[in-house]
C-alpha cells in the first residue's frame, strides 16, 4: 500500500504563523495607554444625546476626561443591574430608562446628589431652575436627588395634516374622535391609525398607558398602575378594561400584521404613508419625516377620556455608588445644569429636549416638530404624569405582566375585565416578591 | 496470504505497543479536561448553588436566601415555562428535520464536477457564517407584511402577501424558515465533508453491479454516511433548542408568545425580572431536558454502539 | 452503436443542465437574503427604507464611515480577530488531541466522558453570565481578552471533539499501523498519514468553530466594556431604544462576514483534497 508523505502544514508555514500571532498580540499590548487625570465613565445608551455625552461634550468638559460605552436597549439594562448589583466600579455615572430609575434609587446602587453635595458644601449647586420641570420628578426618591434628566418624551399623536383635511376632520382630542377619525380614514392603501401590538413597551405604556392615563385623576407623583402604597390601582374603576376596549374599538382600521409590530414598524408605516394616525412616544418619531411625506405631519398631544393628563417619560443620569469619583461626578453633572451640555445635545440632533430655554424657543421647535406636544400641554392645561409603573422596583416585570394580558384582552383571547382581574393577580404576585 | 500474515504479526506488535501506552491517551486529553473543569465548572456550581436561593439582586423586598427545592416545584408548574418547551420542541424538529433533508441532498448534487459548482458551495455557506443579530434584522426588514421586499416579490408571482412572524399563526413557521435558512449551510458542510471523505470502491462496485442512483443512495451512500448525519442532527439539535438572536429580534418572543421559546423565556426572566434563583432552576431543569433527548436520541440511532465497534476495529 | 452513444450523451447534458439549474435555485435561496444585506449596507438612509424597495441606486459609503469612525469598529475587528483566532486554535489542537485519545484508545468511561464533553453545549450561556462577571473582576480580567479567549476554547471544544472523533474512527487503524510498521512513531504516524485524511474534518470543524465565536454576543456584550469590546456587540449598537438603524445594521453585518467568508473560501481547498485522498482508503 502507497502512502502519501507529504505533510499538508509544513513546519515553515507554522513558524511563520506563530510569528505573526506574536507580533500581533505584541501590537495590541501597545495600545495607547490611559491620558493621566480623571476619568468618568458612562454606561451609556446608544441614542443621539448619548453619543453627545461622549463626543461634543466630553470635548468641551474640560475639569474631566468622558467616556462611555454605547449599549443597546436590553443589553443596556442587564449591564447596569449586573454591574451595579455586583458592585462593581467600572462605570461612574450610569445612563437609564426612567422606566427602570427606582432599581438603582432602591437597592442603593446611585449615589444621592444631595448627600454629596452635604458631604462637601464647596461643591456648586445644581442649577434645576434651567430644567423642564416635569422631567425634574424621575430622579426624586425619598425626598433625595439622585441625578439628572438627559432626555424628556411624551407620548404624541401623529397625524397626517392632508388627509384628515381631504375628509373634513379636525384633530381628534376625544377617544371617540379618534376612533371616528380612524373609521373615516380607513382604506385598503392607508390605514386609519396604527396600535404597536407587538412590543411590550410600546403596547403597555404606549397604546393602553395613553388611554388609562386621561380616564382617572392622576396626582403628578403617582402613576395610574399603582399608588404611593404598592397597591395595584388600574382597574380601580374599570379604567383597565375600558383603556383595553379602546383599543378593540380601533383594531380594525389598523394595517396588516399589527400583531408584530414594535416602535420601528409603526414609525416606517407613518413614514411611508401605510397609515394615517399613530400615537407613540415622541422619540419614536425621529426619523417619520426623511420619507416621501414630509412636511405633512401634523404632532399634537394624544387624545383623552376625561382629565388632561399625559405621561412625560425620558431618560436620567446617576451616579454609581461604588464609584471612587463621585465628586467629580458632581461636579460634571453640576456642569451639565448650566446649560451648554445640553445644548450640545441639541446641536447633536437630539430632539428630546430637556433644556427649558430650548423647549420655550419657536425656532428650535421649528426644528423638532414633536416638542410641539409640550406647547400643547400649557393650551390644553394638561398636566404631566409618570409612566406607570415605574415607581416600582420591578417596573420591567410589572409592565410585562400587565402587557401580556391587555394584550390577552385586545386581540380576544380574554374578555378585558377577566385579563384585568388576572393582571391584578399577577402583579400583586411579583409585588409580594 | 502473505499479506493476511503480515497484518496479523503487524496488529500483534501494535497491541504491545499500545499495551505500553497507558498514559497516552490521558495525556492527549488533558488540556480538554484541564479547560472543561477549570472553565466551565465554576459556573455549573454557582448556577445549581444559586437555583435553591431566591437571589433576586434588583428586589431588595424578595427573601435571597435558601429556599431549597421551592423554584424547582413553582417551575413545574409554571405554564409558560411548558409552553415554551412545547413550542421549542416543535421548532428543533421541524427546522432539523428540514435543514438535514435540504443538507444531504445538496450534498450530494453538489458533489459533482460541474462548472461553477465549486463557487455556488461557498456561496450556500453565507448564511451560517452571518451573525445571528444580522441575520435577524435582514429578515425582519424583509419580512415585513406591507413594506418588505419578500411580499413584494412574491407578489409578482402571484402569491398573497403574508403576515410572516407579525402574526399568530405565521409567526413558528416564519421563524423556522429563517433558521432553516440560517442553519442548513452547518450541516451541509459536515456532510458534505463526510462525502468527500467516503472511499470510492463501493461506489465503483455498485455501478459495476448495475445499481440505479436511488438504489445507490439509499443503500451505499446513506449507510457510510451514518455518523457523519447524526453528528450533524446531534450538534443542530443541540443548537437548535437554545436558539435566541434570530427569533428574538425578528418577533420578540410574540405575537402574543407564539414563539416563545425557551431561550427566550430564560431571558426574560433572568435578565428583564433578574430572578436569578427561579432563572437559575429553569436553566438547569433546561438543561437536564436537553441531555434527556440527547441521550434518547443517541442510544435510538445506537450512534454511541456503532462508534465503539468502529474504534474496535 | 453510435446511436446509443450520442443518446446517452444527450441524456447526461440533459441532466447536467438540471442539476445545474437545481443548484442555481438553492445557491439563490440562499444568497438572495445576504445580497439583499449588503445591497442594504450600502444604501443611505433615505434610500433603504423606501417602498417599492429600490434594487439599483447610488451606493453610499456613510454606514461604513459611521461604523468605523463613530462605532469603534476598528477596534472592535482587531480584538474579534485576535480573540477568536486564538481561541479556535486552542481549541483545535485540544479537541482533535482529545478526539484522537477517544477513537484510538480503550478507556473505561469513554462514552461518558464524550457525554460529559457535549454537556458543554447543552447549558444555557445565560447561566454562565454572572459567575463568569464574579470571575473575571475577582482575577482582574474583566474587559481583556483572557476571559473571552478561555470560554470560547471551552464553547469551541465539544463541536471538535465529536466531529473529529467521527472523522478519526473513519480512518481504519490498519493505515496508522502499517505506518508504524514501516517504523514511525504513533505521533509520526498521525501527523504523516492520518492529518492528510483528515483534512475535510479539519477544514469543516475550524470553520465551525471559528464561526460560532466570532458571531458570539451575550457573554461578549456583558465581559467586554471599550478595550476588549468585539464585532457583535458593536453590531448590537444599530438596534436603538426606539428605532433600527437598518443601513448600520446591514454594513455591520457585511464587516464581520466578510473575514468568515474568506476563511471558507481558503478552507474550499481543503474541503475537496479528500476527494483524491479517498483512492489511498480503498
Amino acid at each position: 500500500m502507497v502512502v502519501r508523505t507529504a505533510s499538508p502544514v509544513s513546519r515553515r508555514l507554522f513558524m511563520k504563523q506563530t510569528a505573526a500571532l506574536s507580533a500581533a498580540f505584541a501590537a495590541w499590548k501597545a495600545s495607547p495607554a490611559f491620558a493621566e487625570g480623571v476619568v468618568l465613565n458612562i454606561l451609556n445608551s446608544n441614542t443621539v444625546w448619548a453619543g453627545a455625552l461622549t463626543d461634543g461634550i466630553a470635548k468641551e468638559y474640560t475639569a474631566a476626561q468622558i467616556t462611555g460605552e454605547a449599549n443597546p436597549y436590553e443589553s443596556h439594562y442587564e449591564k447596569m443591574l449586573i454591574e451595579l448589583s455586583q458592585g462593581s466600579a467600572t462605570f461612574d455615572l450610569i445612563t437609564t430608562d426612567n422606566l427602570w430609575i427606582v432599581q438603582p434609587m432602591a437597592n442603593g446602587w446611585a449615589a444621592s446628589t444631595d448627600d454629596i453635595r452635604a458631604a462637601n458644601p464647596d461643591l456648586p449647586e445644581f442649577q434645576l431652575a434651567n430644567l423642564a420641570p416635569a422631567s425634574l420628578t424621575y430622579q426624586q426618591y425619598n425626598g433625595k436627588r439622585y441625578g439628572l434628566p438627559t432626555a424628556m418624551t411624551t407620548p404624541i399623536l401623529i397625524y397626517r395634516k392632508d388627509l384628515l383635511e381631504a375628509a373634513g376632520l379636525s384633530v381628534p382630542k376625544t377617544w371617540d374622535e379618534y376612533r371616528e377619525a380612524a373609521a373615516k380614514l380607513h382604506t385598503p392603501e392607508v390605514a386609519g391609525n396604527v396600535l404597536l401590538m407587538g412590543g411590550q413597551d410600546a403596547h403597555m405604556s404606549g397604546d393602553w398607558g395613553s388611554r388609562l392615563m386621561g380616564m382617572t385623576r392622576i396626582e403628578p407623583h403617582n402613576d395610574g398602575v399603582l399608588d404611593e402604597n404598592r397597591n395595584v390601582v388600574f382597574n380601580s374603576e374599570g379604567q383597565g378594561a375600558r383603556a383595553i376596549e379602546r383599543l378593540r374599538e380601533v383594531l380594525p382600521y389598523c394595517p396588516a400584521g399589527v400583531e408584530g409590530f414594535d416602535y420601528p414598524e409603526g414609525s416606517s408605516i407613518m413614514q411611508q404613508g401605510g397609515a394615517a394616525m399613530l400615537i407613540t412616544w415622541s422619540d419614536v418619531l425621529v426619523g417619520v419625516e426623511d420619507g416621501p411625506h414630509k412636511g405633512k405631519f401634523g404632532y399634537t398631544v394624544a387624545p383623552t377620556e376625561k382629565y388632561e393628563q399625559q405621561m412625560v417619560g425620558g431618560w436620567s443620569i446617576l451616579i454609581n455608588n461604588a464609584s471612587a469619583q463621585k465628586e467629580d461626578a458632581y461636579r460634571f453633572l453640576a456642569w451639565l445644569t448650566e446649560g451648554r451640555g445640553y445644548e450640545i445635545m441639541r446641536e447633536a440632533g437630539e430632539s428630546s429636549l430637556v433644556l427649558q430655554r430650548d423647549i420655550d424657543n419657536p425656532e428650535v421647535v421649528a426644528v423638532s416638530p414633536t416638542l410641539q406636544a409640550f406647547a400643547d400641554f400649557k393650551t390644553r392645561g394638561t398636566s404631566p404624569i409618570s409612566i406607570p409603573p415605574y415607581r416600582e422596583v420591578n417596573a420591567v416585570e410589572v409592565q410585562r405582566v400587565i402587557y401580556e394580558e391587555v394584550l390577552a384582552g385586545v386581540n380576544g383571547r380574554k374578555e378585558p375585565a377577566q385579563a384585568m382581574a388576572d393582571a391584578e393577580a399577577r402583579v400583586k404576585e411579583v409585588l409580594a416578591g | 496470504m502473505a499479506g493476511a500474515s503480515v497484518a496479523r504479526a503487524a496488529q500483534g506488535a501494535t497491541r504491545a505497543q499500545r499495551a505500553g501506552e497507558r498514559w497516552a491517551p490521558w495525556i492527549l486529553l488533558a488540556p480538554t479536561l484541564v479547560i472543561m473543569n477549570v472553565v466551565g465548572v465554576y459556573p455549573l456550581l454557582h448556577s445549581l448553588w444559586v437555583s435553591f436561593t431566591g437571589y433576586k439582586p434588583s428586589d431588595p423586598n424578595a427573601h435571597q436566601g435558601w429556599v431549597g427545592l421551592k423554584n424547582y416545584a413553582e417551575a413545574m408548574t409554571d405554564g409558560q415555562f411548558w409552553h415554551a418547551v412545547l413550542l421549542t420542541g416543535a421548532f428543533t424538529f421541524a427546522s432539523v428535520a428540514l435543514s438535514l433533508v435540504l443538507a444531504v441532498l445538496m450534498a450530494i448534487l453538489f458533489n459533482r464536477p460541474l462548472p461553477g459548482f465549486v463557487l455556488m458551495r461557498s456561496v450556500i455557506l453565507i448564511p451560517m457564517l452571518i451573525t445571528p443579530i444580522a441575520v435577524g434584522l435582514i429578515w425582519r426588514i424583509m419580512m415585513m407584511p406591507e413594506l418588505g421586499v419578500l411580499n413584494y416579490l412574491l407578489g409578482f408571482v402571484g402569491l398573497g402577501p403574508f403576515q410572516w412572524g407579525s402574526s399568530r399563526t405565521t409567526a413558528l413557521v416564519s421563524v423556522i424558515l429563517v433558521d432553516v435558512w440560517q442553519w442548513t449551510p452547518f450541516m451541509f458542510i459536515i456532510i458534505f465533508a463526510g462525502l468527500k471523505s467516503l472511499p470510492r470502491s463501493p461506489f465503483e462496485s455498485a455501478q459495476i453491479d448495475g445499481a440505479s442512483a436511488w438504489q445507490t443512495f439509499w443503500q451505499v451512500t446513506v449507510p457510510m454516511l451514518r455518523p457523519v448525519i447524526i453528528i450533524a442532527v446531534l450538534l443542530r439539535m443541540i443548537d437548535a433548542l437554545r436558539t435566541y438572536d434570530t427569533i428574538y429580534i425578528i418577533t420578540r418572543g410574540g405575537p402574543d408568545f407564539a414563539t416563545d421559546v425557551i431561550s427566550i423565556y430564560l431571558q426574560r426572566v433572568n435578565f428583564r425580572f433578574f430572578d436569578l434563583g427561579y432563572g437559575s432552576a429553569l436553566s438547569w431543569i433546561t438543561m437536564i431536558l436537553i441531555l434527556i433527548v440527547v441521550l434518547i436520541f443517541v442510544n435510538l440511532t445506537g450512534f454511541l454502539r456503532t462508534v465503539n465497534e468502529k474504534e474496535a476495529r | 452503436m453510435a446511436a446509443t452513444l450520442a443518446e446517452h450523451r444527450a441524456r447526461q447534458r440533459r441532466a447536467a443542465a438540471l442539476y445545474w439549474a437545481l443548484a442555481l435555485l438553492a445557491t439563490a435561496f440562499f444568497f438572495f437574503p445576504v445580497f439583499w444585506m449588503f445591497a442594504s449596507a450600502f444604501k443611505s438612509d433615505a434610500v433603504s427604507s423606501t417602498y417599492p424597495p429600490v434594487f439599483l441606486f447610488a451606493p453610499s459609503l456613510e454606514n461604513f464611515a459611521h461604523l468605523f469612525t463613530e462605532a469603534g469598529a476598528g477596534r472592535a475587528l482587531w480584538n474579534s480577530f485576535f480573540i477568536v483566532t486564538l481561541s479556535t486554535l486552542l481549541a483545535m489542537i485540544a479537541g482533535t488531541m482529545a478526539a484522537y485519545a477517544l477513537a484510538r484508545f480503550d478507556l473505561r468511561g469513554k462514552n461518558t466522558l464524550a457525554l460529559e464533553i457535549l454537556s458543554i453545549r447543552m447549558l444555557p450561556p445565560i447561566v454562565s453570565v454572572i459567575p463568569l462577571f464574579m470571575i473575571a473582576r475577582w482575577l482582574g480580567v474583566f474587559d481583556t481578552p483572557w476571559l473571552l479567549i478561555a470560554v470560547y476554547t471551552l464553547t469551541g471544544l465539544p463541536f471538535v471533539v465529536w466531529i473529529m472523533r467521527v472523522f478519526i474512527q473513519d480512518i481504519p487503524q490498519s493505515v496508522e499501523e502499517a505506518a508504524m510498521i514501516d517504523g514511525c512513531g504513533r505521533i509520526e504516524a498521525f501527523w504523516r498519514v492520518t492529518l492528510p485524511l483528515l483534512l475535510p474534518g479539519l477544514a469543516a470543524t475550524m470553520v465551525i468553530v471559528f464561526m460560532f465565536a466570532w458571531n458570539e454576543f451575550l457573554l461578549a456584550s456583558l465581559l467586554t466594556s471599550s478595550e476588549a469590546k468585539t464585532l457583535p456587540v458593536i453590531a448590537a449598537n444599530a438596534i436603538k431604544p426606539k428605532a433600527i438603524a437598518f443601513g448600520l445594521a446591514c454594513a455591520a453585518g457585511v464587516v464581520m462576514s466578510v473575514p468568515v467568508i474568506v476563511l471558507v473560501l481558503m478552507m474550499q481547498k481543503y474541503l475537496v483534497q479528500g476527494l483524491t485522498l479517498g483512492a489511498v482508503k480503498g
